[in-house]
């Protein structure tokens, strides 16, 4: 086992709702979040001295958090980032704790994802202002290259020239979240829907159909982490942080699509320090959770962090691998596109509640962690869940992960 | 001639070259003059070797279609009137890639990877001009 192993523990995990609209400040909403997270874990906001936060402009600072909770901080950050930041704040919180630097920490997210300001900052009237930010970002924005998924969709496009794949496979991806979503209360999107419901929905952005992309929502959601000496006072089966990757970066990531293939993105390059701090192999792993923003980054991220060969996450997802009775679930609480987008915290949320072995779906037990698995009954619990991995990915050549194992 | 909604570049010393070529409509890419590197977006030194000396090479303007999005919703009032448009990238004979927008008539799946395309300018303003790419025959 590597180096991490068994010493910070996840203790605490809540959320809001997810709303569209939420007619709730940021601020609102994520003191909700921090508050339901510190009561799973049964700890006092004020028992925890650190918090850290990740925006893309549009939050509220962990300060302000923190001071309406009564929390006495010796650290508080906010990283700028959407998806990649949560597995990277885990990181963050654990070099923290290691150092000593403070004794329990919280992350949390909150954001009108679709109330708000949308992802790619596409502005409903009026042209979208350059900022003087950098140049490659200048030059993308001239061309109305605004969103991630017209970005993503460019290596979506070359990954389905150079492999072959059939295009339609992505489906699979959208069904099996669609599926699990059904089986998720908290779910904004519960309809299972079929390979013709997906082929029928209309382009946004060729060749993402409109179900092969997340859902923008209103929400708040928070993670409690502590040392493992804290975890067994606690109200909670302690979930283990394993290892993982902060925040990995390609080789070059501002020159990716000039010189590189493009579909190489930076999970490649994050695989082998993942799995060789967490002291596992893939074949280890139980459950995988995606940054879904789109169907294609699961795709491209369980091919990176070599769950599937190169060129065949195709098989991989269309052989039912990811559906929640499969042999490696993937996203069992439907997601980013079918649950809400979150910018990647709420799938670190899911694996933890599978890994305790209590899926808050609609089994009278869940919270003791008896579950019937019977789908038709609206059991959402993974059969086999003791280790889970949690990969995050930012763009192409902005990646994060984390092994977690009960 | 309609206002021009669009983003517009904020040229810096860097990208101030690249910019004032096009509006002669010429496309010239920095070229290291160290190790020879080719490159693009333009900045001030050689991502390779990390020499400053650069020179600004034309290049022929004639390439193939790396990849692209074909994009249906775009709200920002520049490009909403515009879709579907086309943005990918291009690899240009020279061997170097460029983000730039595919100009097409009637059906844009027609653009496909690999389709060879040339460089055209597009005067969006009396200040600014944007190198764009069009198909070409063979
Ligand atoms: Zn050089």
């Amino acid at each position: 086992m590597g180096p991490l192993t068994d010493k910070f523990c996840i203790a605490g995990v809540g959320e809001t709702k997810h709303m569209r609209p939420s007619n709730r400040t940021t601020h609102s909403m994520g003191v909700e979040a921090v508050k339901r997270a510190c009561e799973d874990a049964g700890i006092r906001p004020q028992d925890i001295d650190g918090i850290t936060s990740y925006n893309i402009g549009d939050s509220t600072a962990g300060t302000s958090i923190g001071s309406s909770l009564g929390m006495r901080l010796n650290y508080a950050v906010d990283i700028q980032g959407g998806g990649s930041s949560t597995e990277a704040l885990i990181a963050h919180a654990v070099g923290l704790l290691t150092g000593g630097y403070c004794k329990n920490m919280v992350i949390f997210r909150s954001m009108n994802g679709r109330s708000g300001r949308r992802p790619g900052g596409q502005a409903l009237s009026g042209p979208t202002p350059v900022t003087p930010i950098s140049t490659y970002d200048n030059f993308n924005q001239l061309y109305g290259f605004l969103s991630p998924g017209q970005r993503f969709g460019m290596s979506c496009m070359r990954y389905l020239k150079d492999t072959g794949m059939d295009p339609n496979k992505l489906g699979h991806i959208a069904i099996a979240h669609r599926k699990h979503a059904s089986l998720n209360p908290k779910a904004v999107m519960r309809t299972p829907i079929t390979m013709d419901d997906y082929l029928a929905s209309r382009w946004v952005s060729k060749p993402f159909r409109i179900l092969d992309m997340c859902l923008e929502t209103d929400v708040s959601a928070a993670i409690v982490i502590v040392p493992r000496e804290q975890a067994y006072d606690l109200r909670q089966p302690p979930v283990y942080i394993m290892g993982g990757t902060a925040r990995t970066m390609a080789d070059n990531p501002l020159w990716n699509y000039s010189r590189d293939v493009i579909h190489y993105v930076a999970g490649n390059y994050g695989r082998q320090r993942l799995f060789g701090m967490s002291g596992v192999t893939q074949h280890d792993i139980d459950l995988t959770s995606s940054y879904d923003a789109f169907t294609f980054t699961t795709l491209i991220q369980l091919e990176a962090y070599g769950f599937a060969k190169p060129g065949e996450a195709g098989e991989y997802v269309a052989s039912g691998m990811i559906d929640i009775d499969g042999r490696r679930p993937n996203n069992p609480s439907g997601g980013h596109l079918s649950e809400g987008y979150t910018h990647g915290i709420s799938m670190v949320i899911e694996n933890v509640r599978q890994l305790r072995h209590r899926a808050d779906d609609t089994c009278p037990g869940w919270q003791q962690g008896r579950h019937t698995y019977d789908r038709a009954k609206g059991c959402r619990q993974v059969k086999k869940a003791e280790i889970a991995a949690c990969l995050g990915w930012g763009t192409e050549t902005m990646s994060s992960s984390c092994i977690l194992r009960r | 001639m309609a206002e021009y909604l669009k983003p517009v570049p904020t040229p810096d010393p860097d990208t101030k070259k690249f910019w004032e070529y096009a509006k002669s409509h010429e496309l010239r890419l920095p070229r290291c003059t160290a190790c020879s590197l080719l490159f693009y977006p333009p900045q001030g030194l050689c991502p390779r070797c990390l020499g400053d000396a650069l020179e600004w090479v034309k290049m022929r303007g004639t390439g193939v279609v790396y990849s692209m999005s074909v994009v249906y919703a775009n709200r920002s009032k520049g490009f909403k009137d515009e879709v579907p448009y086309i943005f990918g990238y291009v690899t240009l004979d020279e061997d170097v890639q460029m983000l730039t927008n595919i100009l097409f008539k009637g059906d844009p799946f027609q653009v496909k990877i690999g389709a060879a395309v040339e460089v055209v300018f597009d005067d969006a303003t009396p200040q600014v001009t944007l190198p764009k790419f069009r198909l070409r025959a063979g």
